[in-house]
C-alpha cells in the first residue's frame, strides 16, 4: 500500500508541466472543475503534479487502495477532495500506479473553492426537515460542498438518505438557510466456507419453470434461502406481499429477521421468485469471482441481502400508486437499506394486465438473471467507483451493471453452469415480454440512443441515466460482436465472443478502478483504453475499442 | 470374431481327441506307475486384463459416479488334486485350485458441483490393496496315456465350481476445495468386496515323471518308488454376472490358464 507521502512522491516524478485545462480556466477566471484524464498515451506528467499538488495540501486525500486481481502489481488508489475538512462531492481522482510510477489518472477536483465550512443548522435540524412519517432517515445527515452550476457557486449542504413509499432518496439542505437544495432518487433501478455444519443443497424451479440448485441452511426442520456456501452470505427474503413491512425493513424501522427469509420445509423449492432471486445472486458472485477475481460484491465477501415478494401482485390496485411502482413495476438496489444494502425484485403484474399500450407482460423481476445481476452490479459500484446517479455519471452507472447484467448470463450460459440460461444483449428479455428493457445491439429498437449525439439531455431519469448508458453499454457490444452503428454508420470490426472476457475485463477494471464518481462518458473512453493496454499487449484491442467509442460518438 | 477363451479351450480338446483317434502305438502300452495319483503344485495364474467398474452415487441432488479401473492378475497359484483310473486310461479326478492377489485401482469420479445441475467435477485418486481370489473345485474326466515307462501324460476336463471374491471401488468420500467450489478431492475411496459362486468348465493335461527313482542317488530310498514331478497345464473359466450397488457391471472373469509344477505321489 503507498502511503500519502509516497504518493505524491510517485505524482510528482511523473513529471513537470501544469495542467494545461487547469492554467486555462484559471486564466478566464471561471469557477468550475478540473476534468483529469491522463494515461500513459499523454499529459500523465502534468496532471501528476497537479494532484500531488493537492495531496501535499491535503485537499485530496487517499481514501482507499485496491491492489489490481486482473493485472498484477497495479494499485488503485482513490483520492476525495476535501475543503477545510468538509468532502467536496464529486471531487474525486483515482491513481493507478506500478512500482511507484503512475499509470493513468482521471478525476474532477475543484480548485477554487474558498467558502465557509461552518454550518448554521444542526445535523438534528437537518433531520426534522427532511424526515418524516413517510420517509424515514436511514443514516445521519453528512455535511458536503456541492457546486451549484445554476447559480455558478459552492454551496455548503447536509445530504441525507430517506426511504419511503417514494424509494430511497437523496436529498440536499443548504446548511445556512434549510432550503432543500435538490431531490432526487437514489435507487438504482430497474424499471466457503468449505464446512458448514447446516449447510444444505436443495433444488427448485424458477420462474421459466428451469431446474437449478439452491444453496440453503437447515434451521429447525426448515430450509431457509440463506447460503452458507459461498464465502459472501446470500441471503433472501420473502416479504409474502406485506408490502408495509416491506417499506419498514428497507426504511430501518424494522430489522429483517430469519422468520422473513424464504423458506421450504422439504428443500424442493416451490416458489419460483425466492428460487430465482437466490440463486441469481449467487450466480452474479459466482461470476465476479471467476472473472474478476472479485471477492463478493465489497470485493470483502460482505453480505447479499435480496427481497421478493415485497407486494402481492393481486394487489396492483388496491396498494398506492407509489407502492405500485416501487414494488410492482420495479427492481432496485438500496445501498443504505438494511445493514449492507438491499436489492428488491419487484412482483410484476397479474396475469392479464400489460404495461401500458405495448401489450407487454411484466413478470417477476427476479425471473430475469441479468436484472438480479444488474442489481447487485449497482452493489459494486456503490463499493467502488461511486458513480454519481445523474447525469453522465450516473448513465456509466447503469451502463456498468447491465455489463454485469449481460456478463453473468454468457458466463452462466457458455461455461455450461446453467444451459437453459439464454444469453443475450437484450436486457430484461425475460421479465419484460415481449421485447425485453434495453438492447446493447440495437439500442434504438427500445427507444433509446446508440450514440452520443442522440442523448437525452432532459432531467427526467436523473438526466436520462437509464436511456442514455445504452451509448456505453452499445460501445460495449460493438468491441464484442462488431457492426455497424446506425446512427453513425461507422462499422467496428469486433474482437469476436472469443474474446468476450477479455472486454468485460477491460470494462469492469475501468469502471471498477479508474473512473472517479463523476466521470464522463470521455473520460469512460479514455479509461477502457488505458485499461485495454494494461491488460494486452495486442493493439488491435485498444484500436478495437476505441473504434466502437467512435462509432457510438464518444471521443 | 471368434472368442479367444474359445480358442484357448479347444487346442486341449484337439490334443484329446489326436491321443484316442489315433491309439496306434499308444494302444499296445499299459498305463505307466500307479492307479491313484496325489499332486500337489505350484505356479502361475497367467496373463491379465484390465477391468473397470462403475459405481453410482447420490449426492448434491444429483447422481454421481465413480470408476475404478484395477489390473486382474497375474497371481501365484496353488493346486492340489487327485485322480484314480477307473477303466484301462480313463480315469476321475478332483483338484482344487487356489489363486489371488492384491492390486491397485485407479480411481475417477465424476462429482456434482453443489451449486448447479449437470455440471460435474471430475476428481482422480488411488485405491490400494484390492483383493481378488478365487477358489476353483474341478471335477475331471481324465485319460492317462503312457509316454514311456516312467512318463504320464494326462488329458483332462470337465465341470469347475468357482467360489471368488473381488473387491471393487464402490463410492468415495469427497474433500470440498471451498468456493468457487469448482474443484474436489477425493478424501476416500469406499472399497466392497463381492463374493460369488459359479459354474464354469476346465481343460488341462498333466505331464508326470515317475523315474526318479532311476536317478541313482535317490534310488536307495522306497519314497522315490512313490513320488514323482509333474506340471499341469489347465484353463478354466467362468463368467458370471455381478451387481455393485444395484448396478449391473461387466461380467466377472474367472479362472485363467494355470501353470503349475510340483509333485506326485503314486500308489
Amino acid at each position: 500500500m503507498l502511503s500519502n507521502r509516497s504518493l505524491r512522491r510517485t505524482l510528482f516524478a511523473t513529471g513537470v508541466a501544469l495542467l494545461t485545462a487547469q492554467a486555462a480556466a484559471q486564466q478566464q477566471g471561471t469557477l468550475g472543475p478540473l476534468v483529469i484524464t491522463a494515461t500513459q498515451s499523454g499529459d500523465l506528467g502534468s496532471a501528476g503534479r497537479v494532484v500531488g499538488g493537492m495531496l501535499q495540501d491535503g485537499t485530496l486525500r487517499i481514501v482507499e487502495t485496491t491492489d489490481d486481481q486482473l493485472a498484477p502489481g497495479r494499485i488503485h488508489q482513490r483520492l476525495a477532495q476535501f475543503h477545510r475538512g468538509v468532502r467536496v462531492s464529486g471531487g474525486s481522482v483515482c491513481v493507478q500506479s506500478d512500482s511507484g510510477i503512475s499509470r493513468s489518472l482521471f478525476g474532477h477536483v475543484y480548485p477554487d473553492i474558498s467558502i465557509a465550512v461552518e454550518p448554521t443548522l444542526s445535523a438534528r435540524d437537518v433531520v426534522a426537515i427532511a424526515g418524516s412519517d413517510d420517509m424515514a432517515v436511514l443514516s445521519p445527515p453528512d455535511l458536503v460542498i456541492v457546486r451549484d452550476d445554476d447559480e455558478d457557486a459552492y454551496r455548503l449542504v447536509y445530504r441525507i438518505h430517506t426511504f419511503g413509499m417514494s424509494g430511497l432518496v437523496v436529498s440536499e439542505i443548504d446548511a445556512l438557510t434549510g432550503a432543500v437544495v435538490s431531490t432526487r432518487s437514489a435507487l438504482t433501478t430497474q424499471g466457503v466456507q468449505a464446512t458448514c455444519p447446516d449447510c444444505a443443497v436443495g433444488e427448485g424451479l424458477g420462474v421459466k419453470g428451469d431446474r437449478k440448485k439452491v444453496s440453503v441452511r437447515l434451521s429447525g426442520d426448515e430450509f431457509h434461502a440463506d447460503d452458507g456456501l459461498r464465502p459472501a452470505r446470500v441471503s433472501t427474503y420473502d416479504m409474502r406481499g406485506d408490502w408495509e413491512r416491506a417499506l419498514d425493513a428497507l426504511n430501518g424501522r424494522v430489522a429483517l429477521t430469519s422468520a422473513d427469509l424464504a423458506r421450504d420445509s422439504d428443500n424442493v423449492w416451490q416458489d419460483g421468485a425466492s428460487v430465482d432471486a437466490h440463486t441469481g445472486s449467487g450466480w452474479t458472485l459466482d461470476y465476479l469471482y471467476d472473472r474478476f477475481g472479485r471477492k463478493g460484491l465489497d470485493d470483502r465477501n460482505g453480505p447479499v441481502v435480496a427481497m421478493v415478494h415485497p407486494v402481492h401482485r393481486s394487489d396492483l390496485f388496491s396498494v398506492p400508486t407509489e407502492v405500485a411502482d416501487l414494488f410492482h413495476l420495479n427492481a432496485f438496489f438500496c445501498g443504505l437499506c438494511g445493514q449492507d444494502g438491499i436489492i428488491v425484485l419487484g412482483e410484476g403484474l397479474p396475469p392479464g394486465q400489460t404495461i401500458g399500450q405495448t401489450g407487454q407482460v411484466l413478470d417477476f423481476f427476479a425471473a430475469g438473471l441479468d436484472i438480479v445481476a444488474h442489481e447487485l452490479g449497482h452493489a459494486v459500484t456503490d463499493f467502488s467507483s461511486q458513480l454519481i446517479y445523474e447525469g453522465e455519471s450516473g448513465a456509466l452507472n447503469e451502463a456498468f451493471s447491465d455489463l454485469i447484467g449481460v456478463g453473468t448470463e454468457f458466463f452462466m450460459a457458455e461455461t455450461g453452469r446453467h444451459r437453459p440460461e439464454r444469453a443475450d444483449y437484450v436486457i430484461g428479455e425475460d421479465v419484460l415480454k415481449p421485447g425485453g428493457i434495453r438492447s446493447l445491439s440495437n439500442p434504438l429498437s427500445r427507444g433509446d440512443p446508440d450514440h452520443y449525439s442522440l442523448r437525452f439531455l432532459g432531467s427526467s431519469d436523473n438526466g436520462g441515466v437509464h436511456t442514455n448508458s445504452t451509448i456505453a453499454t452499445h460501445a460495449y457490444y460493438l468491441a464484442v460482436e462488431g457492426g455497424i452503428n446506425q446512427t453513425s454508420r461507422i462499422e467496428v470490426a469486433g474482437l469476436g465472443p472469443q474474446n468476450r472476457d477479455l472486454v468485460e475485463r477491460i470494462f469492469y477494471r475501468a469502471f471498477v478502478f479508474l473512473l472517479p464518481e463523476n466521470a464522463t462518458f470521455s473520460m469512460a473512453r479514455a479509461a477502457t483504453l488505458q485499461s485495454a493496454r494494461d491488460l494486452s499487449d495486442d493493439e488491435t484491442v485498444t484500436q478495437t475499442i476505441a473504434a466502437a467509442w467512435t462509432a457510438v460518438g464518444v471521443e | 470374431m471368434i472368442d479367444v477363451v474359445f480358442l484357448r479351450a479347444l487346442v486341449p480338446l484337439v490334443v484329446v481327441g489326436f491321443l484316442l483317434i489315433v491309439p496306434g502305438r499308444v494302444a499296445a502300452q499299459s498305463v505307466p506307475g500307479h492307479r491313484i495319483t496325489v499332486g500337489a503344485n505350484i505356479g502361475a495364474h497367467t496373463g491379465s486384463a484390465s477391468r473397470t467398474d462403475v459405481a453410482e452415487f447420490s449426492a448434491l441432488r444429483e447422481i454421481g459416479s465413480v470408476r475404478g479401473t484395477q489390473t486382474i492378475g497375474p497371481y501365484t497359484v496353488f493346486d492340489g488334486s487327485g485322480s484314480t483310473l477307473v477303466w484301462k486310461r480313463l480315469g476321475v479326478g478332483l483338484a482344487v485350485s487356489h489363486a489371488g492377489g492384491k492390486t491397485t485401482a485407479s480411481v475417477e469420479a465424476e462429482v456434482p458441483h453443489p451449486f448447479f445441475f449437470d455440471f460435474h467435477r471430475t476428481a482422480t485418486a488411488s485405491a490400494t490393496d484390492l483383493e481378488r481370489r478365487e477358489l476353483i473345485y474341478h471335477v475331471s474326466a481324465q485319460l492317462a496315456i503312457p509316454l514311456g515307462s516312467s512318463t504320464r501324460l494326462t488329458v483332462l476336463g470337465g465341470p469347475s465350481r468357482f467360489d471368488a471374491s473381488q473387491d471393487l471401488v464402490s463410492g468415495i468420500e469427497t474433500s470440498e476445495q471451498g468456493f468457487p467450489f469448482d474443484s474436489v478431492d477425493i478424501a476416500a475411496s469406499q472399497v466392497e468386496r463381492l463374493s460369488v459362486k459359479s459354474w464354469g468348465y476346465h481343460v488341462g493335461v498333466d505331464l508326470a515323471y515317475h523315474g526318479l527313482k532311476n536317478i541313482s542317488m535317490l534310488s536307495g530310498s522306497a519314497l522315490f518308488d512313490h513320488l514323482g514331478v509333474g506340471v499341469l497345464i489347465r484353463y478354466s473359466r467362468s463368467r458370471p454376472s455381478i451387481e455393485l450397488r444395484g448396478v449391473e457391471q461387466t461380467l466377472l472373469e474367472l479362472g485363467s490358464l494355470h501353470a503349475v509344477g510340483g509333485l506326485r505321489v503314486g500308489f
